[in-house]
């Protein structure tokens, strides 16, 4: 394909910047990603075998939302119950408060409640806020993520434009030889390409589900400026909301109701389910949860939270096309409609996707190298200690987090605040990656995230002396903490024998 | 020259991000109320238009020669968008 080196060069400038810009984000983005894949069995792991069953908790729904009612009446507008299984290993309830706020309430097994919110000891929720919004609390954090999602998206189609004319030459090209930077192209090339469906999904849902609330906002001020709250509430909400003064009822025991939709709907498995006025007559009960078989399988049955007839249904079948449109997207970003396999290929393209941003910021720094002198810009020092600070120091942070998160229950002392111990971590790294010339401090950093991700599946062993036995988990890391110490090895031959013109230059030998 | 095309990338960038954003409500617009389907069907389906269309166009900005041909193009299409769904809407509103 021909297109007019001008406008090619126009492209390029497009690609460069929109990547060093997001690029730093969307690598923990993605490395946070692929690990929340398995957001499952991180709880599984971390709460080894003491979260309650579903069979059980179901049971204690009604106690939950009469408590926290009780103690918050505006939680009468709302309050979402999940199910043990996805991130949280007991029951959690959900509402906002007058302030806007929202609001948490767990109970366990043995029936005590607790009003603190459980996120930030929660390894699996943690490393999905992580994913979500880079570690930075509130709307900010995931308002940047968004706008880095929409750059990605932009560096998607202008480095797909600034491929295109070599396209048919380069597919399958892998030049590897003197010439590093070729090598680096190609590989970052061909990653980019043949993973192009998937992370074109990406730039998509994820820009969406972190922009959405803003989007609404346009669309009702410009599109609907009559009739915008109706229609978003319609779409939400399709049988009405119940009103604050009804006739008191106390509802149904949420196992009965359960029992009433599944005599119907057999396959429906519930996750959540949100009351509306619970204790009115008319009271709603809102169930979110998945039916086997679909892509989209998030579906979503509403029945009258006192007696259970069913008021409407989003299934399969008989929903409209934005629900179906919304529910493939959920799947498709969160790799949930295919069992393991799907999950095992999010996982390793997420990582490959991870290796996109971080071999992009490397080719950027290749390409301005000054060949003919060792000083090099200054610009060259920054983006090389952000690059190895914010990677390798996010990596080092998450496998702190995963180290640490299972010994409170191990020793039954209090939960450890993750987010905590998360920033001081990164922060620390990244301050070593200016304190040290970049390519000391990639593999000191490198040695110290093997050593980190290694201690796991070590602890891991200690904590279950008596069957020995290695969760998944476990062997993941072990593996991680191997490749790290082979790319710290990469490293530390660089200091050695690389080349001296460049930002990586050991310059306490060159000096 | 070169100076010269990398101010006209901000001039594009700039027509791009922001009359290009309007201009992409408004023809999400036009398919909420004109396309197939009811209102409410589509609101979510309008939601996810959005970012692919507004993406498009602000690629599209850049293979003007000139930032000031991208500003042009896109102030007209914004009128005539925002004229047809402001006539849209009184024709059509419930």
């Amino acid at each position: 394909m021909k297109i007019k080196s001008d406008t090619l060069r126009v492209f390029k400038v497009l690609h460069t910047w929109t990547g060093i810009i997001a690029g730093l984000l969307l690598f923990i983005a993605f490395y946070a990603g692929s690990i929340t894949v398995f957001h499952e069995e991180i709880m599984h792991w971390q709460y080894a075998d003491n979260q309650v069953p579903v069979k059980e908790a179901l049971k204690q729904v009604p106690e939950l939302t009469t408590a926290v009612t009780t103690k918050d009446p505006t939680a009468n507008r709302g309050i979402t119950v999940t199910l043990p299984g996805g991130h949280a290993p007991q029951l959690l309830a959900q509402w906002r408060s007058t302030d806007a706020d929202i609001r948490h309430a767990t109970i366990n097994s043995e029936n005590t409640l607790s009003f603190s919110n459980p996120s930030s000891s929660q390894l699996s929720t943690f490393i999905d806020t992580l994913h979500r919004n880079a570690g930075i609390p509130g709307l900010t954090g995931e308002w940047l993520m968004g706008i880095a999602a929409l750059l990605y998206g932009l560096a998607l189609i202008s480095g797909v434009i600034i491929y295109l004319p070599v396209l048919s030459k380069d597919l399958f090209a892998l030049r590897i030889g003197k010439n590093l930077k070729r090598l680096w192209l190609d590989v970052h090339n061909s990653i980019g390409i043949f993973s192009l469906p998937f992370h074109i999904i990406f730039a998509l849902t994820g820009a969406v589900m972190s922009l959405h609330d803003p989007m609404l906002m346009a669309m009702n001020k410009l599109i609907y400026p009559d009739n915008g709250r109706t229609l978003l509430m319609q779409t939400i909400f399709p049988v009405g909301q119940p009103a604050a003064e009804g006739i008191n009822a106390s509802m149904l025991p949420t196992t009965e109701l359960l029992k009433n939709i599944q005599r119907s709907y057999p396959d429906f498995q519930p996750s959540a389910l949100t009351f509306i006025q619970p204790d009115k007559q008319d009271g709603v009960v809102s169930i979110m949860g998945d039916v086997p078989g679909v892509l989209a399988h998030r579906v979503r049955i509403m029945a009258s939270s006192s007696n259970g007839t069913v008021l409407a249904t989003q299934l399969p079948d008989n929903r409209p096309d934005g629900m179906t449109t919304l529910s493939s997207f959920f799947a498709l970003h969160f790799a949930d409609y295919g069992g393991e396999p799907v999950k095992w290929i999010y996982f390793l393209l997420g990582m490959a996707g991870a290796f996109l941003f971080y071999s992009g910021n490397l080719l950027w720094l290749e390409a301005r190298r000054k060949r003919r002198q060792k000083e090099q810009a200054y610009s060259h020092r920054l983006l090389a200690g952000l690059t190895t600070g914010v990677c390798i120091g996010s990596c080092t942070g998450i496998s702190a987090v995963f180290l640490i998160s299972r010994w409170p229950e191990y020793l039954s002392i209090p939960a450890l605040p993750l987010p905590s111990l998360y920033w001081c971590i990164f922060l620390l790294s990244l301050a070593w990656a200016f304190l040290r010339p970049p390519i000391f401090a990639a593999r000191d950093l490198l040695l110290g995230l093997s050593f980190v991700t290694g201690l796991i599946p070590i602890t891991s062993l200690l904590m279950q002396q008596n069957t020995g036995q290695l969760h998944g988990i476990d062997i993941l890391a072990l593996a991680a903490s191997l490749i790290f110490i082979r790319f710290a090895y990469a490293a530390n031959k660089r200091i050695k024998t690389g080349q001296e013109n460049s930002v990586w230059a050991n310059i306490e030998l060159t000096k | 020259m070169k100076r010269n095309i990398n101010r006209d990338l901000g001039s594009k960038a700039i027509a791009g991000t922001f009359a290009g954003f309007t201009l992409s409500v408004a023809l999400c617009g036009l398919y909420g109320w004109l396309g197939p389907g009811s209102l409410v069907d589509k609101y979510m389906v309008v939601l996810w238009l959005l970012l692919p269309v507004w993406m498009a166009i602000l690629t599209g900005c850049f293979f003007f020669t000139r930032g000031k041909h991208s500003w042009f193009v896109l102030i007209i299409a914004n009128l005539i968008a925002y004229a047809l769904l402001g006539s849209v809407r009184q024709i059509l509103l419930p």
